[in-house]
């Protein structure tokens, strides 16, 4: 008979937490912890650990009932994000022990298929017992069953800890029969309706007609009936190895030649994007890695304007980076990685409708400019809420260039430069009066206009400037300002 | 020095923005030599009260005003408002109340058409577009343009186009800055209330916060010196100040008139009234000593034309009699014999020598306050009689204004600082609600510490914003009435309770300004009274009301002497059953004594056990002072009512009776404003020199200050007397319909529905299941048919947990019986959880269904629900095992809260006896000093502030109660147990006095028996 295998790491959320916050649950801490299911006073407990119980607290408590009762108690939200990224490792680990791993709906619970692997592990429990080590030792609470049914290993999963042979469908039947309902995701109304009915393991639920159960206890009890049923079962949904394309190659003997260097990688990139094509990908972008001999790894990222499978576009983008690239030592391995997304057709325009402006080239070029000159070469000011005039706007790193939505002709009046860092201006003379900015020894101020006055961030470091605008005797508009805190005029602008 | 006139002022009141008390911007003002201060709160005049009360104090004028939010073009823009007159005022208040019409709840918006009417305002506004729109409907000489200076660039491109626009419309510019806090060192706190306004975290708060710290109120001469380039503009502001001379005490309130007869006045109509009222309280002849306190109370009556606020609540409490709805007065209303002959008390003033100037003088010329309690959920058609009688425009009801308490502050405040939510919570928890001092190790307790500056400033701030108002509340029944609309008077908002409207003073506001406040309360022993009379009516034929029990029942005293008060108004907490087998009450006065000698005041105060023993003849009466005798008689020489306090302060510290007056009301504001110190250092020296021992001095004062919010006066334990009576003589003789009327009634009292039932049937009393053929919605009372006589609690389906209005309504449109499940399913349309419930509680016995198969049925049946034919559908047939005893009990429990069929416990008795656990009833033979195990429900736990500590627990089992004492440590040492646990474990020694039996708990256990979690909700009280 086919072998089916569950592997279940119970209350896989707090599993998650303590994983997190190792302190809450290091020994002679006994610390009480529970999963919420929102951060605020109204979250509900969805988890505890075991001394959270012995505290006599209950899932499905509000957070602000259970710190009533017991005010030390730890409480953190672990996100599905947090959890379906989990998942996504441990597929990637199951997967080193079979094929065929499909995560199923129970969260902490995946399908994983024996089948052909007792010849290579001696027995079933030889090798339920390696994936069950191999999760110990990373810190993982697990349960594996080796048994029949999809379903019903699942059951058996949740009432044995360790590792569990069963020998027949009879077996794996009377054991998974007892599980208790409760373990089950059903509905709180569905679930609490059954236990009124005395229902209140899985063996007493399938005892039920299944066309009863969708009118009283709703979809979810029917489907979950359904799961059990003892017909042709679906098979393992694998997930798929997701790995991303990548291809490496020795420099015998090393070599720092860039042209020699890129006539490799050229031969190289030829059979990666070839195997990318073939996958219905295009390169998003590069992770270029090289290994030098007596320095450290030198990589670089590497990102074209669009996706793209044009080698010489890639080619040209490397060159540019290694152009400007300093190497510590001649390259032993080249290694390239890709990610790639989904490659897409695009229709081509019509020289009728082509836009004056040609975006594709602006993207390429400004993308040449990140190769030659780095990812942070092309930037663009974006305005931020803020009083103190350095945050109040940032430069954020650009991938694509965009047209000009200003449409108004009016020119501003006067333009103000905003120095990077405001540049201190000297200082006076220990006994002289602070009396007001000095500049250079042919320069002086002949109006000063303001001040206006600037300060905040006490919770942090207090700032607190007194701006002006000066004139100067050559007829120069600067802007500047007085550092309370500080004592010192700084300059932090001109105006033209 | 410059000087000026601080024209755009927001108190805290401006909720979340202003960082300063009315009264600290007040004595800024002062402090700087400011001939005046504008006080203009954000849509409202909030904070205008306090900030007069303390000028008032202080002699600084303020000028009254408001930032308005004014709408143009779709656009709010802010405007100051100032009243130069009356008029003035009023107009402001009646566009606020307007533009908060138009808003939801906190917000207000003003159109211009709500002040183009307005003659006396003078409107300031802060941008050319409010300049512009207000001109053509404005006179030249009302309008003006703001200009603020905060040294923000942002302003100056602002102030030019203003003064262009004002230059161009030819209106005059005066400078302003915006006062948001009283002193720079506000600074942080205005910017966590900005954040906690805008819901922002300060690290991304951006514009939310203010730029800089320019918004302090500032010297003349710091003024000068921003507006330099302009001097005129700040004089202008004192030629404006010159111009409003409005102030809060020309406010001349009239109370609204009532209704009169041809030919009455005010006076002669209540004079009529109330002989009227007395010939029937008297029985034709009214008694010469009360005629002669009633022509003394009418005349202090019209010497402060107070006539209309009489005729008022006499024109309520007839609105209740003619529409069937019991009320009564309480506090000190009762001690007016006018009050009683009204029919708005039920006390005798006179037969009880109840202090007739507690409750109104002429020396304080303040008006009286009565609280009318009308039965609770019958409140809302008193209420809305009166909106209804007087307008929404000359009734509205008071505000409760709600402010920072330590665990809201630190979490506000901590969410601010971007601090982990979970570790605020954690640190709220820690901190207790009346604490006001936040203590750093708390925080460091609750992980706090990882953010040291950030824990420092939580500290800080979260202390400075304690008692800061957060947003407006409703009082629970507190209306402002007036002869003319009291938006004249102040703005008035919708509430968020519909129908409501509410005023943007609270109480303590319309106290300052000697406003007429009538106050409805809601009280469930007056519904639970109501109930019990009209089923006595109904099934015995015997038409009872308030005045009409027989008084001074022997058995019903007798009854509370045994402390057997469960359900009984007042006298039924576990502290009052404790003392009433001590005093023993055998009159009406006893009650009143018991009444108010449970209180915290009395018990700081320690002057109950020295009247205990006295009134056992353990000690000997002693007074003080002679001439304290004749104020101390009536309770044995120890003083026990607010009266007597106020007396002794006049006779034993030379009070002046205005002097004793304040001792009441600071008595009443000491936990707020800790002003009942001030007394201290006056009494205890003037009663140590009348003679009067210091220790009984000390004793008094801490009394007093022990009265502070619990203590009551003698009139006052006098009206609830009079309900525990009540409700005492209907369970002493009619017990199954006093348990039908408050089971009735619930929720009220101090005990669950489970209780009161275990009670009612440890009484006697039949009580029977719900049943869906038999129950109404309520419970009844039913005739028991083999006995023809005996009347039996039948349990109404209100107490089906999950069953609300809707269901009621839907099963009360069907006629019962019901033949079938099918046929109620059918006909009343209801959904399948409601179905389920109903078949948990086993309400479909009677269709020979055990509860078990009813769910499954029901549960199909659901869906056939709007189907018009009759037909079933056809369904697997499934049978379930019928429930034990012992389970159906516990289903009850779960289903409705209570059980007919038994109390939980008697299914564990078994196995407790074996294990040597006695009863409750047992436990009453139990010697004094024996220690002992027992196992009992918690159905209640309770931690009185006066305890230091100490947590008492209500245990109950299916003979009785036991009431257990549990030291703090103990309690701590057992805390999550002693704070969840529904079946408990106590292990300790009793302890008897005068009939009384606590067990000291010494350890707290779960008893290993299985029972359900759910049986008991116990209700606890901290």
């Amino acid at each position: 008979m086919r072998r089916m295998t569950c592997v279940l790491l119970p209350m896989f959320p707090m599993q998650i937490l303590l994983r997190q916050k190792p302190h809450w649950n290091s020994p002679g801490q006994n610390a009480p912890v529970a999963v919420v299911d929102d951060e605020g006073p109204h979250g509900r407990i969805t988890h505890l650990n075991g001394f959270a119980r012995k505290c006599r607290l209950r899932i499905g408590m509000r957070q602000t009932v259970a710190r009533d009762l017991v005010p030390n108690l730890h409480t953190a939200v672990v996100s599905p994000d947090e959890a379906s990224a989990i998942t996504q490792e441990l597929i990637a680990s199951l997967q080193t022990f079979s094929p065929k791993v499909e995560a199923i709906d129970q969260t902490g619970a995946f399908h994983v298929d024996p089948q052909g692997l007792r010849r290579l592990y001696g027995s079933y429990r030889n090798w339920a017992t390696c994936i069950h080590r191999y999760l110990r030792a990373r810190h993982w609470h697990s349960s594996v069953t080796v048994g029949f049914h999809r379903y019903r290993t699942l059951a058996v999963a949740m009432l044995h800890d360790g590792v569990t042979i069963l020998e027949s469908p009879d077996q794996e039947r009377e054991q998974s029969d007892k599980t208790p309902l409760g373990e089950f995701d059903l509905p709180g109304d569905a679930c609490e309706s059954l236990a009124a009915l005395g229902i209140e393991t899985l063996g007493d639920f399938l005892g039920l007609p299944a066309g009863e159960l969708h009118s009283r206890f709703g979809a979810e009890a029917s489907a979950l009936h359904d799961l059990f049923a003892e017909g042709l079962q679906l098979p393992i949904q694998a997930s798929a190895f997701d790995e991303p394309s990548r291809i490496s190659f020795q420099v015998d003997p090393p070599d720092d030649d860039q042209h020699r260097l890129l006539f490799a990688i050229k031969g190289a990139l030829h059979s990666l994007l070839h195997q990318v094509r073939a996958r219905g990908e295009a390169v998003e972008s590069l992770e270029l890695s090289l290994h030098l001999e007596r320095a450290p790894l030198h990589q670089e990222h590497i990102e074209p304007a669009s996706p793209t499978l044009d080698l010489m576009t890639l080619l040209e983008l490397i060159r540019l980076r290694l152009g400007g690239a300093k190497l510590g030592g001649a390259v032993e391995e080249v290694e390239i990685l890709t990610n790639t997304v989904r490659a897409r057709a695009e229709q081509a325009c019509l020289p009728g409708h082509r836009s004056a402006r040609d975006m594709g080239a602006a993207h390429r070029a400004l993308a040449r400019i990140r190769a030659a000159y780095g990812e942070q070469s092309v930037t663009k000011a974006s305005l931020s809420e803020a009083h103190l005039p350095e945050a109040s706007f940032r430069w954020e790193p650009v991938q694509r260039a965009e047209g000009s939505t200003n449409t108004s002709s009016e020119k501003p009046a006067m333009i103000r430069r905003v120095f990077a860092r405001p540049k201190p201006l000297p200082p006076r003379k220990p006994k002289e009066p602070e009396a007001g900015p000095l500049l250079s020894q042919n320069q002086a101020i002949e109006h000063l206009y303001g001040p206006y006055r600037v300060s905040g961030g006490w919770w942090k470091r207090l700032v607190e400037r007194d701006y002006y605008y000066a004139e100067t005797n050559y007829g120069d508009l600067l802007w500047l300002f007085y550092d309370r805190p500080r004592k010192r005029w700084f300059l932090h602008g001109v105006l033209d | 020095m410059g000087m000026y006139v601080p024209l755009w002022v927001k108190t805290n009141h401006s909720f979340l923005e202003g960082a300063s008390f009315p009264e600290e911007l007040v004595e800024r003002a002062h402090a700087l030599g400011l001939p005046a201060i504008a006080i203009t709160d954000r849509d409202g005049v909030y904070g205008l009260v306090r900030a007069h009360m303390r000028a008032k104090d202080l002699g600084v004028r303020i000028i009254t005003g408001a930032q308005l939010t004014l709408g143009i073009d779709r656009h709010a823009h802010h405007v100051v408002a100032l009243a130069k007159t009356r008029r003035g005022y009023a107009d402001l208040c009646r566009a606020l109340s307007r533009g908060h019409a138009r808003c939801e709840k906190g917000q207000s918006l003003v159109h211009i058409s709500d002040i183009e009417e307005a003659r006396d305002l003078l409107f300031l506004c802060t941008t050319p577009e409010s300049l512009r729109a207000l001109h053509p409907s404005q006179q030249h000489s009302s309008l003006f343009a703001l200009c603020a200076r905060h040294l923000q660039d942002h302003e100056r491109p602002l102030e030019r186009a203003l003064r262009d626009v004002a230059r161009e419309l030819d209106t005059r510019v005066l400078g302003a800055n915006e006062v948001l806090y009283h002193e720079k060192a506000r600074r942080p706190l205005q910017d966590v209330l900005a954040c906690i306004r805008g819901g922002k975290v300060l690290s991304e708060a951006g514009h939310t916060i203010r730029g800089n710290a320019e918004y302090d109120l500032k010297t003349g001469e710091q003024m000068t010196r921003v507006f330099g380039d302009d001097p005129d503009c700040l004089r202008l502001t004192l030629d404006i100040a010159e111009q409003c001379n409005f102030s809060l005490d020309d406010i001349r309130y009239r109370y609204p008139e009532e209704s009169l007869p041809s030919g009455q006045t005010e006076q002669s109509w209540l004079r009529e009234l109330t002989f009227q009222g007395a010939r029937n309280r008297y029985g034709g002849d009214v008694p010469s000593d009360v005629g002669a306190q009633i022509e003394r109370e009418l005349t202090i009556i019209r010497r402060l034309d107070y006539g209309g606020y009489f005729l008022t609540m006499h024109e309520i409490v007839q609105y209740c009699r003619e529409s069937n709805i019991l009320c009564q007065g309480r506090g000190s209303a009762a001690n007016s014999a006018v009050c009683f002959c009204l029919g708005i008390t039920a006390i005798d003033p006179v037969r009880m020598d109840l202090l007739f100037e507690r409750f109104l003088s002429v020396e304080r010329a303040e008006p009286p306050d009565i609280d009318l309690d009308i039965e609770h959920d019958r409140r809302e058609e008193v209420i809305q009689h009166v909106y209804e009688k007087y307008g929404r425009h000359r009734a509205a009801m008071v505000a409760n204004v709600i402010r920072y308490r330590i665990r809201s502050a630190v979490r506000d405040v901590g969410k601010v600082l971007g601090l982990a939510r979970t570790d605020l919570e954690t640190a709220t928890r820690l901190l207790r609600h009346r604490d006001d001092v936040l203590n750093p190790e708390l925080l460091r307790e609750a992980g706090l510490e990882k953010d040291a500056r950030a824990t420092g400033l939580l500290c800080s701030l979260a202390s400075q914003i304690l008692d800061f108002p957060r947003h407006l509340s409703i009082h629970p029944g507190g209306f402002l009435l007036g002869h003319r609309p009291v938006d004249e008077i102040v703005p008035i908002e919708p509430a968020t309770m519909e129908a409501r409207t509410v005023i943007q003073w609270d109480k303590y506001d319309v106290e300052n300004l000697a406003l007429f406040k009538v106050d409805l309360l809601g009280l469930g022993a007056l519904t639970c009274i109501h109930h019990a009379f009209d089923l006595l009516h109904a099934n015995k034929g015997e038409s009872l009301e308030i005045a009409t029990v027989p008084a001074e029942d022997r058995a019903t005293y007798d009854m509370v002497s045994a402390g057997d008060t469960v359900g009984v108004f007042q006298i039924e907490s576990r502290a009052q059953m404790a003392m009433l087998p001590r005093l023993r009450p055998s009159t009406f006065y006893d009650l009143v004594v018991e009444v108010a000698i449970v209180r915290p005041g009395p018990i700081q105060g320690d002057m109950v056990h020295p009247y205990l023993r006295r009134r056992k003849g353990e000690e000997e009466i002693l007074y003080p002072h002679p001439k304290l005798e004749r104020i101390l008689k009536k309770t044995l020489g120890v003083p026990i009512f607010q009266e007597q306090v106020m007396k002794l302060a006049v006779e034993a510290a030379g009070y002046t009776p205005g002097e004793a007056d304040q001792l009441r009301r600071d008595m009443a504001a000491w936990r707020r404003s800790g002003r009942i110190e001030k007394h201290r250092t006056r009494m205890i020296p003037r009663m140590i020199a009348e003679g009067i021992p210091e220790e009984f001095a000390e004793r008094v004062f801490s009394q007093i200050r022990g009265f502070g919010e619990y203590g009551f006066p003698e009139s006052h334990a006098a009206s609830f007397a009079l309900l525990a009576y009540v409700t005492a003589w209907l369970k002493c003789h009619h017990h199954e319909a006093f348990t039908c009327a408050i089971l009735n009634a619930q929720p009220m009292g101090f005990y669950t529905p489970a209780t009161l039932v275990e009670d009612a049937k440890r009484h006697g009393v039949q009580v029977l299941p719900i049943d869906i053929n038999k129950s109404n919605w309520d419970c009844t009372l039913e005739m028991i048919a083999d006995t023809g006589t005996v009347t039996a609690v039948r349990m109404g389906l209100r107490y089906v947990k999950g069953l609300g209005v809707v269901e009621r309504e839907r099963i009360e449109d069907t006629n019962a019986p019901y033949p079938n499940l099918a046929t109620f399913v059918r006909e009343t349309g209801l959904n399948k959880k409601a179905l389920h419930a109903l078949a948990e509680s086993g309400a479909f016995e009677c269709f020979g269904l055990n509860r078990r198969d009813a769910i499954w049925q029901v549960r199909s049946l659901s869906r056939f629900t709007r189907d018009s034919l009759p037909l079933e559908p056809a369904s697997s047939q499934i049978s379930f095992a019928s429930l034990m005893n012992e389970d159906q009990v516990l289903w009850d429990y779960r289903a409705s809260h209570h059980s007919t069929r038994g109390h939980p416990m008697r299914g564990l008795r078994d196995i407790l006896r074996s294990r040597g656990f006695p009863k409750a009833e047992n436990i009453r033979a139990c010697a004094h000093g024996e220690n002992l195990s027992y196992v009992g429900m918690v159905i209640c736990r309770q931690r009185p502030g006066t305890a230091s500590g100490v947590t008492f627990f209500t245990l109950e089992d299916e003979t009785g109660f036991v009431n257990v004492v549990v030291w703090k440590r103990v309690f701590d040492r057992y805390a999550a147990l002693a704070k969840t646990a529904s079946l408990l474990g106590v292990t300790g020694q009793i302890q008897k006095a005068d009939g009384v039996i606590h067990l000291i708990a010494k350890a707290l256990w779960a008893p290993d028996v299985a029972v359900a979690a759910q049986t008991h909700r116990s209700r606890d009280f901290h």
